[in-house]
This record gives C-alpha cells, structure tokens and sequence, in this order.
C-alpha cells in the first residue's frame, strides 16, 4: 500500500528556468513537503481555561496575530482568535494533544491529509510570492505567519527563515497542482532547483 | 539617404553600435539609444501613416507620449503588434515596422480620396448616413466600415510571450523622473524611506536631458545622471526606467506596466516581456511633467509640423535634425531654446512670435545669436501635401483678430509652441478636483483625495529654482512622516534662464476666402470646424462635444487637443474655460498590452483547477471531464467510441444491476466539533437533531432565512460531540460561511467549532445491488450486513490496513455505501475497490450516470434546489419540524409559500416514450394557446431512464400534487419543440424506497 502525496503527480526533481550558469547554491530550492502531522486545535469561545497553560511538544500556545512558536519539530502557527495551526513531524504528537486538551474546551481536529504543502527557499523566494500574492512582504518576518492568496489560490504562508528566506507554503490539497503550476512558474525567471 | 540628418557629436545615442532595421520594406540605418522615429527622422523619412478618417499624410509631431499619429505596425521575432507609437518603440536590431490605415502604400493612398469628400464626412456624419438603404447595412455599410475602421493589424497567433504581475509595497512611489521626480525621491530616500522611482522612457533625467541648466555646478544631465547612480546603489530605493505609472486607483493602489524587453530583438527566455506592478504607496509624488500644446492654424497636421519641444528633444537627446530650414512659431519662450539649438548646430531658424515685444535672457540671447525673428507673426497655413514645403504666415493685430498681408516663406518644418498644459490625469484619477490656472490657462491639481502630491511642470511650476525647492522640500517632510527621520540635504545652487510671459493665443484665424482645416486632435481628424459644428446642433456639454465629435478620444487621450478643445469651446460658448470643464480622465494614461493585465493567468491555468486525490487514475481510464465549479469530475469513462450518451447509459445501468464506484471527493465535508454541535445542527437543519445516536446519519435539509432551500445533505454523529457534515459539491463554501457568520455573530454562545475537512477525506461512493457484497470483501472483519450497519448507520474498519469511514447513505437509490479514507490512501482505496469489485462487475461511474440515477429515483438536487423553492416544492415538507424553531421557519408561513396550488416537484414522462425532454423547457396545458402561453412550470432535469428505458424528468410544477395523471405540453422555444407528456410521479423508481434499506 503507498501513499499518494499532494503533488506526486506533478513534482518532479531537476534545474529549471534561468539556471544556466548560476551557482547552483544560489539557485531558489522547491520541494514538495509531506507526511506532516497538521493539526486544527480551537478553543471554544465560552472556555475559560487559560491556553497559555497548554504544552504541546515544549510549545506554549500564544494568541498573537502573524506569530508563529516552534521548535525543531513543531510549529504552531496563529490562524485566528483562539485558533492554531500545529505542523509537526512528530505523528504522535496528536494523541498527546488529545488527551491534553478537553474536548469540553478545545476542539482538535486532524487535517494532515488536506494539505499540499510547497517549501520554496533562497534570496529571491520573496519575489516569487509577490508575482501572485497581494501581501506586503517586506514586513513578513521569521517566524511570522500569514493567510492570503496566490493567484486565486487560497493559502497560507509560513516564514521559516529569512537567511536564506525560506517559507512553507499550504493550500487546500486539490488546489495543489495549481499552486505548484504557480509558483515554480513564478520562479522559472530566477532558476530554480526542484529537490 | 543614409542619415542624412543625422548631427556628428551631438546626442545621447550609441554611435558605436549601427542598427539597421526596416520600414515599409527598405531598410534603414539608426543607433542605439534611437526610437523608431528619431531613426527614420535621421534618415529624412517623415511621411510615417494616413490619418484616420481622411487619409491625409501624416508624420511624427511629438517625440514621446505627446505623439498622436506616428503609430506603426510593429513586427518582431515573429510575431506582429498594432498600435505602436514610433516616438516611444527604441530601435533594436532587425526591427521591422510598417504604415497603417493607407494601401497600396502610404506615398499612394487610395484612401486619400476620402480628403476631397471631407465636406460630406465632418464630425458625426456617421449618425447622420448609413442608413438608407436598410438592406445595404448588413450587405454593404458594415462590411465596409469593419474593413476601414481601426488602425494596424491585430494578431491571430497565439501570444508566446510571458507577462507577469508583481505587488509591492513602498512609503513613496514618484512618478516621473525629470527634476522634480529626481529632487523628491533623492531627499526622501536619503531620510531613509522605501521609494520607488518610475520613469516612462529609457533614460532619467526629463527635461534636464535637453535643458541649458546648471544644478550645484553641473549641468542639468550631469546632475541627473549623478542623482541617479546614486539612487540605483541604495537598498532602500527602487528605479524603474520603461515604467509608465499609468493608473490610480483607490486606497494609494498605483499601477505600472515595466516594459523589459520590449527595446530588444527577442526576450530571454523565461523572462517576461512585459510586467504588470500593483504598487500601494502610503505616498505619492505625481512629476509627470507637461506636454507642449499647439497653436493651431490652416494645415497644421502637415508632415513637418511638430511641437517645438520634440525638434529639440530630437536634436539634443538623439542628434537628429527634424529639418534644415526650420519655422520656430511660438507664443512663449520655449520655441525660442529650439531656435537656439538649431543655431548652435550651424541651422538658421526664422522665429515668428505672437507677441508683440518680449523681453527675456532667452528672446535676448536669440537675437544676439542673429536669429531672424518676427514679432507679433503668425502662420496662417503650412504649404506642402507629404512635408512642408513653405508657410503662409501673416502679421497679426493686437487684438489677434485680424490678419495682415499674407506672405509665403520656404520652410521644410515647423515647430510650434502654444506653452505649457500640465499632465494632470494620474491626479485627477486619484480623485483630485483639478482646478483652472488663469496664469498659464491650464487645469493644476487642485485638492487632493488620496496621499498625493503634485511636483514640478505637472503642477503647473516652470522655474527649475522653484521646481528644485519644493520638490526636496516634499521629499523630506513625506518621509519625515513616515520614518520619523529628519536628515536633511542641502538645496545645490540653480542657474537657469529666466523667462518672460507667453501669449494667451492658440488659434490663428482664417484668411479671408481660405478653407483651411485647423485640427485640434490629430490623432481622430478632428478640426476647428467640427467642434463649431457640434455646437451649433446643440452638443453643449464638453462632454457630448467629446463623443459627438471624437475629441481626445482612442490612444491619444487629448494629451495635444484637449485644452485647445475647451478654448475653442469656451469661445463660442462666451464662457471661461473653468466653466466649460474638463472630460474625466481614466486609465490607462498610455495604452497598456492585454497580455499584460492578463499576466500569467492563461491557456490550462487561466484558473485554478481542484483535483480529487484519484485524479490521475480516472485521466488514465479514459475518464471525459466536466467544470464542477474548478473541480475536475469524471463525467463519464470513455469505452472504445461510445458517447456520452451511450457511456452514462452503460454506466448508470451497471450500477442498476451490478455494482458501481463514484468519486465523491468532491462533496463538501465540514467537521463539528463541540458540547454544542447538535444544537447548532438542531438550529441549521429543519428537522430535529438533539437524539441522534452515536453512528447514525440522517438527511437533513437547510435554508436560508427566506425560507427557500439552500443545500441538503447528510449528517452522522461520529461520537458524543463529534459530527461530520455533508454538503452538496456548489454549496460546500457557502455552507461553511453561513454556519461560520451564525456562530460568529448570532450565536456566539455556542461552543461548536465547524472546520472544513473536505480535502482530508478522499470518498467512494459504492452503489448498487452487489455493493454489499464487495463491501464484505473489503472490510472482511467487519459486519457490514443489513442489521450490522443498517440504512443510515456508519462505522469506521480497516480497509487492508488503512483506517477508513463507511457511511450507508445513497444518492442513486440503490442499496449504496459511501467509503471515505484520509486523501494520501485515496487512490489505494480506490484501486482496491476496483480490484476487488472486478468479481462483481463492477464499473466506475461518472457526473452524467449518477445525475441519470438520482433523476429517476426523484432524489432533488442542484437543479431543483435552484436558489427558488421552498421544502414543499422539493417534497420535503416531511422534514420540518413542528416542535422546534430552525432557520427560516418563520418565512415559510408567507402567503405564497401556503398557497393550495403551490408548485411542486414532478416526474415528467413523453407519451412516446422515445423523445427526450430539453432542460428548462416550459410546462403548458395548451400548446396552441396565444401568446403570452400561461406557464405551469418548467423541466429541471433530463435523463434516459435506465430503468424503464425510456425518457424521464424531473419537472416543477404548479399544483403539481394535483397533476398526476394529467397529459401537458414540453415547450422549448430554444430548441423548437413541442412535446406531449404525461405527469407522473417524481419518484419514477422504487417509490417505496425498498432499494437503500434492503
């Protein structure tokens, strides 16, 4: 039995675009992320326990629009008023999860399936986004989160790193080839390397 | 002529790299640095198009944006483009361009007879003919204008170039980079703010590129140039040249189209040729400048006639001489630099000035240079037909009414200058209310809507000192007050020459006895005599004059007409300019290319598509797509060369018989979470929610707060707090958002949290006779018979070691199965599926067969839950509940929701059995009836009845619980036909429902 990722129809390895005779370190990377646990944890409006008591994977959860807390593994990004969404590699994090959220005041819903995630990382990864994005990204920081659109295309931007710029990209997963179309298109004018 | 007047050593150009291209057939030699124009001026080619409606010659008048006749058809790389401005396309190797609006050739226009019929063709001729005979419009008259109308050719190939947008954000975006533009973004960008510089033509600097200035002890270029290397090299600072900010829009949202490789034989590969920026400014600095206005007089549109600017822009900026015996007519200084120039280069001008004795450093420095001058003179008419060849000119009175003796002078250009009309129109687009400047008689910006500002010429300002001063001065203070910095540079010193003031003249009047046209907009034919024409049939608004006449109308957008326009108006009018106003400007300022605003969005991906996650394996199964909105669904699976109609037929019946497999993937599905979901689902639904039991599903049906149905499906409680939502495929969204704004706003004390998880679930439906067979050999250690998961029931199992929901619901009407499992196993399930479903013969099914199934089982859908029918209609007034209120309830008891004989849904079957119903067609009693033919309803869905094998619909009709039995009429005017048919029963297979609960 294997499984099918989002963009394992159209994601394929290689040097595209304006690449020739560029350092190839230099080139932007895309890659397709998978296998991630991806978890919809909410706090119902009502609930009067504190979150910021909540330790998921050494992670306090933080209300703060744009913010995103992290460690190695996980990352909990801020998606509304009392609304996160956690992205981890650790797939056992969800039964920790359940068990240390009440069902009476958080609501954790599993979407790891839902998504087609496109990592996209070098100096011009910026510039590719603002081909389709609307968003100001001169102000979008490390460890900043946003939802916005990529050419029709809702999705959601997580800022990784900015040494070099690194950002997670997730759509809705049957959007995912319309995305990808997108953005290695966006980034055949700078060259990029598909891993 | 090989650049015949081409100048040695003057100009901006590259002499080092020759380029030779080809107009009209021959070729040509300019440089680089050169535009189309400035080349085929060097090489003495002056005669460039046909005007639009009297194919009169025409040649280049401006020397930029100002141009509005040389435009070409362009040829490059293989691929042709209309419209292009000679004056703004830079020369590039092997560029090819030829005349328009002229066959055989634009030396030989046949059109060119239209010029000795003008009598008959004056502005508004064409409301005023065409019209007689009528049967010659079609046959004749339109025919003839399609052909004759439009200027160039547009291009039936497909577009190979690439064109991108980009969004970009900055505290300053300036317009323009002449000096005020250069002044603005120096001063703010030193104080630390993010600015954007755009400049329209390939090199910076303006009007400092072609004036005798000095700034800080360089000359006016130095400066600029300086300024600019400087810019280029800050972080902080963006510079744009081929830039042209061409619109603005609300919120500070400006948009520019980059021409990037539009100056180069081929764009590089993956490279856009052209880029669409939406940049939003929190300020904005509008230099664009001024545009020289003409002075109008007999014959003015001769080849040879230009702006006095553009001769000299041509001389200084490319070393071209526009000609060798130039006429300087002028009302203003301005024309008395070019006659200059043309002195500095061994050319002796004649200057005629209206006025009557001007004094300035300029008029003075002229007369020292020996410049023949005439004073208060003007020309009355230029002389020549495909270039000046003289002038007639004539002294005229102090009251400018009345001509003196007219004289003729040999001339082979004139260059006219009637001062200075400020570009306002990214301005007024802001929402600025422009207002009338009486000193230099031109609309200024006026009160400002938006964060903006205009600097310089466009602002009406023409001293450098004062232009320079204001110009850092704004700079500053804007991005003071945006980074809180205050790092001030020092102001350089200006020398510049000071003049004196012009003349308030713009049109010369007739001699006595002369006819000569006087155009105002070159670019539409428009003369003196059609703007007095509209006024006197009673067009009073500007605007009206606008329309009726075409003034400032198509590419040109009355950059050189507009103001004269409303002079002449205002004159016969006897009211001041301010009072007749001006016509609103809107983007684009230039034109702009469609593939530009198109962008990326075209051929496959001019929208987005969503694909179910066992996509692939349906293309590689002959699977025949159809639009579900942007998903892709498998419409039908193709089998050797059977159609639509045949494959569904085929499809539809294997699952009547056999077994069937659906991807459903696409249905919405929303996750309930909370102590309060099944009182959400108790409000939402019409039917009563709080008792229903843990792996139970029920059909529930929605509305909207009018009562009218807004989307149905199943809903199954998967633990205590725990439902999953099922939606239709269209309303999945809208389904969400409603019960978001209910949770959000009307009920914010429930505890529920709604997420869509329509992408986390890849769905099968299994359907049909044999499905619970294959369902056992699926779930081989789970009880998926009849009282181990009933009708309604759900149960999660192990589908060969993937965990995977099982729902018993059915769309079809037979015994049915719905099997979802997480989306990365979706094509595993489905594979599996139909591996295992192979000893039962079972099929795929596609839209077309599962619409077919639940049409003849009377199951509703989209097309009876249109958006107009209320439960009743639909037959599920079963459904709503008596005890409990829900949305919408209160609506459902108005008047016509009551009514006895209120619509309902039907089955509609033809009495020949054979003719199938149109979609949509109306319902009659009486076929023969006159019209208007009273409707009794209309056909909401179509199918073949796989069943009884013959047509069946769905209709909805009026009474229609009364109607069973009764024999109606189909009428579809569309289709033209007339159908007899009898009213049966919607639910045309197993009414008694026996299938699903077997």
């Amino acid at each position: 039995m294997s499984l099918v990722s989002a963009l394992a129809n159209v994601h394929s390895t290689g040097k595209f675009g304006d690449h020739e005779g560029k350092n190839e370190n230099n080139l932007l990377k895309v890659f397709e992320n998978k296998n991630l646990l991806i978890i919809q944890i909410v706090q119902y409006k009502n609930s009067t326990v504190s979150f910021e008591n909540v330790d998921i994977d050494g992670l306090k959860l933080k209300d703060r629009p744009l913010s995103v807390i992290s460690n190695n593994d996980t990352r909990i990004l801020w998606n509304g008023p009392k609304n996160w969404l956690l992205v981890s590699t650790r797939k056992d994090l969800l039964k920790d999860i359940s068990q240390n959220l009440n069902e009476t005041d958080f609501a954790v819903t599993d979407l790891s399936h839902s998504k087609a995630i496109i990592e996209i990382e070098g100096q011009d990864a910026k510039e590719v986004l603002k081909k389709g994005c609307p968003f100001n990204f001169n102000t979008l920081e490390k460890n900043n989160s946003i939802n916005s659109t990529y050419n029709g295309i809702a999705f959601t931007v997580d800022m990784l790193d900015d040494n070099p710029n690194k950002i997670r990209l997730f759509a809705l997963r049957s959007f995912g080839e319309s995305l990808y179309h997108s953005i290695t298109d966006a980034s055949l004018e700078f060259g990029f390397k598909s891993v | 002529m090989d650049q015949s007047f081409r100048l040695p050593d003057v100009g901006l150009i590259n002499r080092n790299n020759k380029l030779s291209f080809k107009f009209n057939g021959k070729i040509y030699y300019g440089y680089e640095g050169d535009t189309l124009a400035s080349a085929l001026i060097a090489n003495g080619i002056h005669l460039i198009g046909r005007s639009f409606k009297y194919h009169r010659p025409r040649g280049f008048f401006g020397a930029g944006v100002d141009e509005p006749y040389a435009i070409v058809q362009l040829y490059r790389n293989g691929e042709t483009e209309p419209n292009i401005r000679a004056t703004e396309q830079e020369l590039f190797e092997g560029l090819e361009a030829t005349s328009v609006n002229c066959w055989p050739s634009v030396n030989f226009d046949i059109g060119a007879i239209n010029n000795f019929f003008k009598i008959f063709l004056p502005a508004g001729f064409y409301y005023k003919t065409f019209m007689w005979p009528k049967s010659f419009w079609y046959k004749v008259y339109e025919p003839f204008i399609r052909k004759a109308a439009g200027l160039g050719v547009a291009s039936t190939k497909h577009d190979k170039e690439r064109y991108e947008h980009k969004y970009e954000y900055c505290d300053l975006l300036i317009a323009g980079s002449g000096p005020s533009g250069l002044a603005s973004a120096y001063a703010a960008a030193k104080n630390g703010a993010r600015v954007i510089l755009a400049e329209d033509k390939a090199r910076f600097g303006g009007t400092l590129l072609t004036s005798e200035v000095n700034i800080g002890n360089k000359s006016g270029k130095e400066w600029a140039e300086g300024i600019i290397t400087e810019l280029k090299e800050m972080p902080n600072v963006t510079v744009k040249n081929r830039s042209q900010v061409f619109g603005y829009y609300d919120h500070n949202m400006l948009v520019m189209s980059e021409r990037i490789s539009d100056h180069l034989p081929k764009t590089k590969k993956f490279h856009p040729k052209q880029r669409l920026w939406y940049i939003r400014a929190k300020e904005v600095l509008i230099s664009s400048g001024s545009i020289e206005r003409p002075i109008v007089f007999g014959n003015n549109d001769t080849p040879g006639v230009m702006l006095s600017s553009a001769a000299k822009e041509y001389l200084k900026v490319y070393g071209v001489l526009v000609g060798k015996n130039p006429l300087i007519f002028t009302n203003n200084d301005s024309g008395y630099e070019t006659a200059i120039e043309f002195k500095k280069n061994d050319i002796d001008p004649v200057i005629l000035d209206t006025r009557k004795d001007p004094h300035s450093e300029i008029v003075d420095e002229a007369k020292n240079l020996g410049i023949n001058i005439k004073f208060s003179y003007v020309v009355v008419a230029a002389q020549g037909y495909k270039k000046v060849k003289s002038a007639d000119i004539a002294k005229i009175s102090e009251d400018k009414e009345k001509l003196g003796t007219v004289e003729s002078i040999k001339c082979d250009c004139i260059c006219v200058s009637g001062f200075w009309t400020p570009t306002i129109h990214l301005a007024s687009q802001s929402g600025n209310k422009t207002k009338f400047n009486v000193d230099i008689d031109a609309f200024v910006p006026g009160v400002s809507k938006q964060n903006e500002k205009t600097l310089g010429a466009a602002n009406g300002s023409y001293t450098l000192d004062e232009t320079l001063k204001s110009s850092f001065e704004a700079g500053h203070e804007l991005s003071k007050k945006i980074t809180n910095n205050d790092n001030k540079i020092s102001f350089p010193n200006v020398v510049e020459k000071k003049s004196t003031t012009h003349d308030k003249f713009w049109c010369v009047p007739l001699p006595k006895g002369k006819n000569y046209k006087r155009f105002l907009d070159f670019q539409n034919d428009v003369a003196v005599s059609d703007v007095e024409i509209a006024l006197k049939e009673g067009y009073r608004s500007i605007e009206h004059v606008k329309r009726y006449t075409t003034l400032g109308m198509a590419t040109d957008q009355g950059k050189t007409s507009n103001l004269n326009g409303l002079q002449l108006v205002s004159n016969i009018e006897n009211k001041v300019v301010p009072n007749v106003g001006h016509t609103t400007f809107r983007p684009p300022y230039t034109p702009v290319s469609i593939g530009a605003i198109v962008g990326r969005e075209v051929g496959k991906h001019s929208k987005p598509t969503r694909k179910s996650p066992m996509h692939s394996w349906h293309e590689k199964n002959n699977a025949v797509f159809v639009d579900a909105g942007v998903w892709l669904r498998p419409r039908y699976y193709k089998q050797g060369d059977e159609n639509l109609f045949e494959g569904s037929k085929r499809e539809a019946k294997n699952v009547r018989t056999n077994v069937g497999v659906c991807d459903v993937t696409t249905l919405g599905k929303i996750d309930i979470k909370g102590p309060d979901a099944a009182e959400l689902l108790n409000r939402v639904y019409t039917n009563a929610w709080l008792k229903l039991p843990v792996g139970k599903a029920r059909y529930g049906v929605m509305l909207r707060e009018d009562g009218i149905v807004m989307d149905d499906g199943t809903t199954t409680r998967i633990s205590e707090n725990h439902y999953h939502m099922t939606t239709t495929t269209a309303q999945a969204a809208n389904v969400l958002s409603h019960l978001e704004y209910y949770l959000q706003l009307v009920w914010p004390e429930l505890n529920v949290n709604v997420v869509s998880t329509t992408e986390q679930w890849a769905g099968a439906a299994v359907a049909g006779p044999k499905s619970r067979d294959l369902l056992q050999k699926l779930f081989p250690n789970s009880d998926v018979s009849n009282e181990g998961l009933p009708f309604m029931g759900y149960m999660e199992g192990d589908l060969f070691g993937v965990k995977a929901r099982i729902f018993r619901i059915s769309f079809s009407g037979e015994l049915a199965y719905e099997v979802n499992v997480e989306s990365d196993n979706g094509n595993f399930m489905w594979e599996k599926i139909m591996e295992v479903g192979q000893e039962f013969k079972i099929q795929p099914y596609g839209t077309e067969a599962l619409s077919t199934l639940r049409i003849e089982m009377g199951h509703v859908a989209g097309s009876e839950l249109d958006g107009r029918t209320i439960p009743y209609d639909n037959s599920l007034e079963g459904l709503l509940s008596k005890k409990k209120d829900f949305i919408g309830k209160r609506s459902l008891t108005r008047e016509a929701f009551i009514a006895d004989d209120r619509q309902k849904v039907v089955g509609v079957v033809p009495l020949d059995k054979i003719t199938s119903i149109p979609e949509g067609s109306h319902l009659v009693k009486d076929s023969n009836a006159p019209l208007p033919n009273p409707k009794l309803g209309y056909i909401s869905a179509s199918c073949w009845s796989v069943e009884h094998d013959n047509p069946f619909s769905l209709a909805i009709l009026k009474d229609g619980k009364n109607m069973i039995g009764e024999k109606l009429f189909v009428m579809s005017p569309l289709k033209n036909k007339v159908i007899p048919v009898e009213i049966v029963s919607s639910h045309y297979v197993d009414p008694k429902g026996e299938r699903v609960r077997s």
